[in-house]
């Protein structure tokens, strides 16, 4: 049976993260076994940023997202952002960065008011979309996806809908995060963090690394661009109705997610060659995710692993970064394997590889799982438009 | 593709002294009541059947600049000031802690977006149901546009009076016109696109956004003084 071609391909990636500036320097970090955590946290080093502008480098959210979008631009061969190319942008802090310190020392009343909204400016998760525009001169239709963990990955499934309905010829989805205190002391305060590289699926699993940093993608129409490196053949998105911070305690709504992804793509669960688990370390996301995984699965369980233990948790930038990744594994024929899981939990029924395995013709599922319950599954099928049984 | 009105509902500053709040709103922030309340003024008595009979292909989509800035704030004040990292105020802040408890009031199983789109924050919230609709995903979409940022403007000593800036939240729920004909909405109006979709006026005072400014806000009370 001919699985259905893809609408939707992806021909140009770009990244940074705690593992080094780019794509390339992402892939050669996982698969060398490297871990880019330190006392917990994925940062980016500084050096990373050295060759821009030092306006951009002091604004470290856009400096992510012109370093990712160059990249990735490059690779796709666009000289420029169109006014009918699209942008969606996908981030939990945005220009934080530009105004929390002055907020701390007007608090402390260091800071005069009038200087303080003076930065404050820079609160709306917009302005980042808006510094993004500005730089590359782009004028068509925008949009930023704030759905925490999950953004990314919803703004995937968006582009796809604007490409497909003909909202856009092109369009770009960014994901950015840029470590801070809010989010780091946030979650410690929910006691989520580890502070050594996390465990994703293990029985001794503790917690999650918090990171920083951007992924890219640029996404075209299959029949309209070059070779796709991969094709964005579905999406899920479901929510689970349920926590704030936790999510359904057996995935019903990852599940949902996924399933949903599926049917989108015209595929069968036994197409699916490999789950890229959200699989953040946490005692709560790991085993639900699983348990939905294995539900949706039964018999024909793909090989399932996360890679957060080399490049953490990056909350918004998460999903873009890790299908950055994701899609490299492909073009190598690659399914990677969970750094870090030593003792797989037996609550969860999956199936682990024990080490990177080569397997030809994958089909991936990308799952994020995001904090409010909102749930969200991407599938990359192949470059080539159809694969035979 | 038509999207047909089947609720609207909003939910304005001046209302949060008197409103009473169920018990189980009690950790709710600002936003979070004035959303779901809209919502609930939207959805009307008793609930429709759709929500719990098709929760799954119902869409939420929350617009918002401020997000949930007040507790963002509010969080980051306290730990300046003793250290203390709160973690119920956390949860809270984020961008989409809205979405969140509001699909958990109503138990929503649908897609569930926060947008947070500067001056086209409604346009990008209406077209992204346009797509679910038009990709089959979902058949119903509540919108919510919803803006909170009084306890910043207090801080700053910016002058509450300044209807600037106010507070407060609309919500549409939007429909296909096949799903008005299954549910039984057989009047429901077409969406005046344009008004819905009017861009936020800049900010008075940057970075407010005026949301009794706003075209689907101003729609949306439209509509309500005729229902």
């Amino acid at each position: 049976m001919t699985k259905p071609r893809p609408q939707v391909g992806i021909t140009g990636l770009g990244a940074i993260t705690c593992l080094g500036r780019g794509a390339a320097a992402l892939w050669n970090g996982v698969e060398s076994g490297r871990s880019g955590i330190e006392n917990g946290l994925g940062r980016v080093a500084d050096q990373a940023l050295a060759d821009l502008p030092i306006d951009l480098q002091k604004n470290r959210a856009l400096a992510f997202a012109v370093a990712t979008i160059d990249e990735s631009m490059q690779q796709a061969g666009w000289s420029k952002l169109n006014p009918d190319d699209g942008l969606i942008v996908a981030t939990t802090t945005g220009l934080y960065q530009k105004w929390n310190q002055s907020f701390a020392q007007f608090v402390r009343g260091q800071q005069r008011a009038v200087d303080f909204l003076s930065d404050f400016r820079s609160q709306p998760l917009g302005e980042l979309t808006a510094a993004i525009s500005e730089h590359y001169a782009h004028t068509g239709p925008v949009s930023l996806v704030s759905s925490a963990c999950s953004a990314s990955t919803q703004a995937l499934a968006m582009a796809s809908m604007w490409l497909r309905q003909k909202r856009v010829k092109r369009c770009l989805v960014v994901g950015v995060e840029v470590l801070c205190d809010l989010t780091v002391d946030g979650f410690k305060s929910l006691q989520l963090l580890s502070e050594n590289p996390a465990r994703p699926f293990d029985r001794e699993r503790s917690g999650i690394n918090l990171s920083e940093g951007a992924g890219a993608l640029c996404l075209e129409a299959y029949s309209e661009g070059p070779r796709p490196l991969a094709g964005l053949a579905g999406y899920g998105l479901s929510s689970d109705g349920f926590h704030m911070t936790g999510p359904h305690p057996e995935g019903d709504g990852s599940f949902r997610a996924m399933q949903m992804a599926l049917k989108t793509a015209g595929l069968e669960a036994r197409d699916i060659g490999w789950v890229h688990a959200h699989g953040t370390g946490s005692v709560q996301n790991d085993l639900a995710e699983g348990l939905a995984v294995a539900r949706l699965f039964k018999d024909r369980l793909p090989w399932i692993s996360s890679t957060k233990w080399h490049h953490g948790h990056a909350l918004g930038a998460a999903g873009a970064i890790e299908s950055v990744l994701v899609i490299q594994a492909m073009q190598r024929n690659m399914v990677l394997c969970t750094q870090g899981l030593e003792n797989p939990d037996e609550r969860i029924p999956v199936k682990h590889p024990t080490s990177n395995l080569e397997i030809h013709d994958l089909f991936v599922l990308k799952n994020t799982l995001g904090f409010g319950g909102a749930n969200a599954t991407v599938i990359f099928s192949p470059p080539i438009a159809e694969v035979s049984q | 593709m038509n999207l047909k009105i089947i609720g609207v509902g909003s939910f304005t500053q001046n209302e949060l002294s008197e409103f009473t709040a169920p018990p189980q709103w009690r950790k709710a922030t600002r936003n979070m009541i004035m959303a779901t309340a809209s919502v609930q003024r939207a959805l009307g008595e008793p609930q429709p059947q759709w929500l719990s009979e098709a929760s799954e292909r119902v869409g939420l989509i929350v617009g918002t600049n401020s997000g949930e800035l007040d507790t963002t704030t509010e969080f980051l004040a306290t730990f300046v000031k003793s250290g203390m990292a709160r973690p119920v105020l956390f949860q809270n802040s984020l961008h989409n802690a809205t979405a969140g408890f509001t699909s958990i009031q109503f138990k929503m199983r649908g897609p569930s977006f926060t947008l947070s789109s500067g001056n086209n924050t409604a346009t990008e919230c209406v077209t992204l149901a346009e797509s679910l609709m038009a990709d089959g995903i979902v058949d119903i979409c509540i919108v919510i546009c919803v803006e909170g940022h009084q306890r910043v403007a207090e801080m700053l000593e910016l002058g509450l009076d300044d209807e600037s800036l106010r507070d407060g939240a609309c919500a549409l729920i939007l429909a296909t016109t096949e799903a008005c004909g299954r549910w039984g909405y057989p009047d429901a109006l077409e969406l005046d696109r344009v008004q819905a979709c009017q861009a936020y006026p800049p900010p008075k005072i940057a970075p407010f956004y005026q949301i009794e400014k706003l075209g689907m806000f101003r729609l949306v009370q439209k509509l309500e003084a005729v229902k």
